[in-house]
């Protein structure tokens, strides 16, 4: 992982004011579930570079997918080339400076998941397949068990260099429930970890009982109810909205309903978000972000006060705040960092979920949305389907179909009114499930 | 094979990519990609293992292959449908596509220069709020390598341009799209200038803000060559890709069937000269042939793979394309285009009492029971066969295969699209065909 340090020394040999280097090894297998069938079994080992420089405040990147010196060499020497085509930025902050402190994190790394082998995969794969179809009306469209160990090195022309690995592991599984002609939406478990190896037969079977329980779907009916979102449901639908209007970047470029708001009352007391990249086994959780910066822990949201935004180094100088170690690459050395959660955790209610039923009587419990990606993210309208979804009545839950949920999400947030106390993740994305007093519910 | 394989092959993938993206003509990013590595895939007792390395030494190539070798005899013991390929005579052959100009010669800063002039020409419409521009240009070069002795080579100049434009005034608020392509290197702004994309984008804006919202309900519509492209391409053609039709799509029970008007022929044509989606072979080393997906209503190719020709006992159309040597091939569209009839644009508009002009797409989006619905960017009123005012917000929807049993008018002009068609992986296609008359098409405003 020197190689990182290498591409630094030669982008500044070259005439480079700052550069930064990102280097990545990873190696995964994954085997994978089609129409149940064990689909292609995958396994993969790759490495690369990517290298930001910066001339005369002109930024330019490149990379390459071959660590050995020659395409190093090569690729930093296209990356001063199209800095020095590229236009200046005047307000160029310069790159992240080296930190003493750096925090300690836990649970990031299992030789157990490093050593898995294909073998293995396809095993548990086969397993999975096995459990959820116990009952032959349902059927797995897709799915798959995968893991993932990567090391990486990020190096900068300012002395900071950290380097790390970590592991991954996940299990999949999408089904739909066939019966007299009825197809159910399809239903969906995941569960992702950093260390030891998701359960298998549980996630199986709750994604099994989960189509089976929407089978015999009614249309539902208009008007505004009570609606429960669980973890699933909830991210969709604050991921298009909320999860952008706290990004630093659009909040500077008033992109944010929430620009200038900080103090603020944003959303029912009861509602506590903060994004911890320093989580004990996170699946977003590093000791530097993808600049070299400590992660840490924000609060975003208190007790509904808007509290405080997600940094990257640039537009935390951009605005006079101090980054927050959320600077992401979502495509490993392919890409340029932006900022992105770490581990967005919304914090545990008091509320058990038979609670949150149970006094929802006439409500609708939603565990995923259709559409969500057409939220406006400024103004926070939006206009989804709720699928899978079910009816709260007296004699229990009914599955319902058709439903669209419409309204402002920003003002939604002010009317969470229970919030369960235990926690799941999807992405890296940690809730429990969340109760909206009324909600605008439409039967199409 | 000596270790008992059915099928393997190796693809060695070597591309070179220069981006640009612009957000209101300032430079967001400027970036230089080498990406090269190689995928492995290997059939092993009715099991599919792939491995992909962006190590090209001969050590990486040959842990690739045993990963790839493992993880399809792992596989094995556990399929319950063993997949079978069709497999083909021996080949060699070399493909070149000769770029008019290679973009690699070209220095990006003169590219930066023809975006930036793209921008301030669309934003001297005061309208115009935002402007968003991507660009991409680059070379990929395959190799790809089988176990049935294909060894073939082929390389492509690509470039592509994106443009988002957003505009508002008193209240109202329009957007418009462009996309834009060429399989012959760096010749996006010699083909369309940089006035031509601006004042199609500023048209449209101002359009949309001075034009009024569509009457619902059934009316005669006559569809433009690009709202052509994007009904045989998103509601037709993925209904036609083999894996989604085999998955139950609307054409499942369909071969030899009449599904569409006689005046409707669709094909996807690999070899249309300039298209987008134009190659000579396939990421399976399969010769690309045209697939008649509709031939004068009836129903007759549907685009396969080497494994799912095997499957219904057909030869494979080389529709298998990967996005990158990260991920094995999927069956993706080429050019899809509907075939152009022999009426005059005059003959196809002058029945029409009152309907719309159809012209530009926005977005679609159609399902595997072939329902879709598409999104229209620009659309204008025809009254007594006269193109009238624009209509803004508006959407088309419904059946495709009634749609498809409407059509009654086809005329003999033809265009072609440039774009990209995302199903997990994303390819570059085109689409296109002629002016074309449905004798109804359900008209609703956006999001409606």
């Amino acid at each position: 992982m020197e190689y990182a340090s290498i591409a630094v020394r030669k982008a500044v040999q070259l005439g480079a004011d700052d550069a930064e280097a990102y280097a990545s090894i990873s190696r995964g297998v994954e085997a994978s579930i089609k129409n149940n069938n064990l689909d292609t079994s995958t396994s993969f080992e790759e490495e690369g570079l990517g290298i930001r420089v910066v001339v005369d405040k002109r930024v330019g990147f490149a990379y390459t997918s071959a660590l050995s010196i020659e395409s190093i060499i090569d690729a930093v020497e296209r990356a001063v080339k199209i800095a020095r085509a590229s236009e200046p930025d005047p307000q160029w902050p310069g790159l992240p400076e080296p930190r003493d402190q750096y925090p300690e994190v836990r649970n990031t790394f299992d030789p157990s998941i490093a050593s898995f082998t294909i073998d293995k995969a396809v095993e548990k794969a086969s397993e999975l397949l096995r459990y959820a179809r116990e009952d032959d009306r349902v059927n797995v469209v897709w799915g798959g068990v995968e893991t993932l160990v990567e090391e990486k090195a990020i190096a900068n022309s300012n002395g900071v260099y950290k380097a790390g690995k970590g592991t991954f592991a996940s299990a999949f599984v999408e089904t739909v429930a066939n019966e007299a002609g009825e197809a159910t939406p399809s239903c969906y478990s995941l569960e992702e970890r950093r260390i030891g190896l998701p359960s298998i037969e549980p996630l199986a079977r709750e994604a099994a009982e989960e189509a089976l329980r929407s089978l015999g779907a009614h249309r539902g009916e208009s008007g505004v109810k009570p609606v429960i979102l669980t973890e699933k449901a909830l991210f969709m639908l604050i991921n298009f909205s909320l999860l952008q209007a706290v990004k630093g970047d659009n909040v500077a470029r008033g992109r944010s309903p929430y620009a200038g708001k900080i103090g603020e009352q944003v959303a029912s007391s009861n509602l506590n978000i903060m994004d911890d990249g320093t989580m004990k086994g996170g699946l977003g959780t590093w000791s530097f972000d993808d600049e070299g910066v400590p992660t840490a822990r924000s609060i975003i949201i208190e007790e509904g006060i808007l509290r405080g935004f997600l940094y990257d180094s640039y537009w935390a100088a951009r605005s006079g705040a101090k980054p927050t170690g959320n600077s992401w690459r979502r495509s490993g050395y392919l890409s340029l960092p932006t900022i992105t959660m770490s581990n967005l955790i919304i914090s545990p209610g008091d509320a058990t979920q038979d609670e949150i039923i149970s006094e929802s009587r006439g409500g609708i419990l939603v565990d995923g949305l259709q559409g969500a990606h057409s939220t406006n993210p400024e103004t926070g309208e939006f206009s989804v389907v709720a699928t899978p979804a079910w009816l709260i009545s007296e004699e229990g839950l009914k599955p319902v179909r058709g439903l669209m949920l419409a309204g402002n999400v920003y003002e939604l947030l002010h009317s969470i009114d229970m919030v369960g106390r235990s926690i799941r993740s999807i992405s890296r994305f940690y809730a429990p499930w969340v109760r909206f007093s009324s909600m605008r519910v439409v039967s199409k | 094979m000596k270790l008992g394989a059915g099928f393997a092959d190796i693809r060695v993938q070597d591309d070179s990519y220069t981006s640009i993206s612009l957000r209101d003509g300032v430079v967001e990013s400027m970036s230089s990609g080498r990406d090269h590595g190689a995928a492995v895939r290997v059939l092993y007792g009715g099991a599919w293992g792939f491995s992909y390395t962006s190590r090209l030494d001969s050590e990486g190539l040959r842990s690739a292959l045993k990963r790839a070798f493992s993880a399809a005899r792992a596989a094995s013991s556990y399929i319950r449908r063993p997949a079978r390929v069709v497999l083909l005579d021996p080949i060699r052959d070399v493909v070149e596509w000769k770029p008019k100009v290679n973009p690699l010669d070209i220095d990006p800063s003169s590219k930066l220069s023809v975006l930036k002039e793209v921008h301030s020409l669309i934003s001297s419409e005061k309208t115009v709020k935002t402007v968003s521009i991507k660009y991409m240009d680059g070379v990929e070069h395959k190799i790809y390598a089988s176990t049935d002795e294909r060894l073939v080579e082929e390389s492509r100049y690509i470039s592509w341009a994106y443009f988002w434009v957003t505009g508002q005034e008193s209240g109202v608020a329009a957007s418009a799209r462009e996309e834009l392509g060429s399989i012959e290197g760096y010749t996006i702004f010699e083909r369309w200038s940089p006035e031509e994309i601006s004042s199609r984008l500023r048209n449209r804006i101002r359009n949309q803000l001075k034009a009024k919202t569509p009457r619902g309900g059934a009316y005669p519509a006559v569809m433009a060559p690009n709202v052509v492209g994007v009904f045989v391409h998103e509601a037709f053609g993925h209904l036609a890709e083999a894996d989604l039709t085999m998955a139950g799509s609307a054409v499942r029970d369909k071969f030899n069937q009449k599904i569409a008007s006689e005046k409707v022929s669709i094909v996807d044509d690999p070899s249309l000269p300039g298209g987008f989606g134009t190659y000579k072979y396939d990421d399976e080393g399969v010769k690309a042939v045209p697939a008649r997906l509709i031939d004068k209503g009836y129903m007759k190719d549907i685009m396969l793979d080497r494994e799912f020709a095997a499957m219904l006992g057909r030869m494979p159309t080389g529709n298998a394309r990967a996005e990158s040597y990260r991920v094995p091939p999927l069956i993706r569209m080429r050019n899809t285009v509907m075939m152009p009839g022999d009426m005059s644009l005059d003959e196809l508009f002058r029945d029409i009492k009152y309907g719309y002009y159809l012209v530009s797409f926005r977005g679609g989006q159609a399902n595997l029971d072939g329902t879709f619905q598409v999104g229209i960017q620009e659309a204008y009123e025809i009254v007594n066969g006269e193109v009238g005012e624009p209509v803004r917000n508006m959407s088309i929807s419904g059946n495709t295969l009634e749609t498809l049993a409407k059509v009654d008018g086809v005329a003999k002009d033809f265009a072609l699209e440039y774009g990209r068609c995302g199903k997990g992986q994303t390819a570059y296609v085109s689409d296109g065909g002629p002016h074309v008359r449905v004798r109804e098409i359900i008209i609703g405003g956006a999001g409606s």
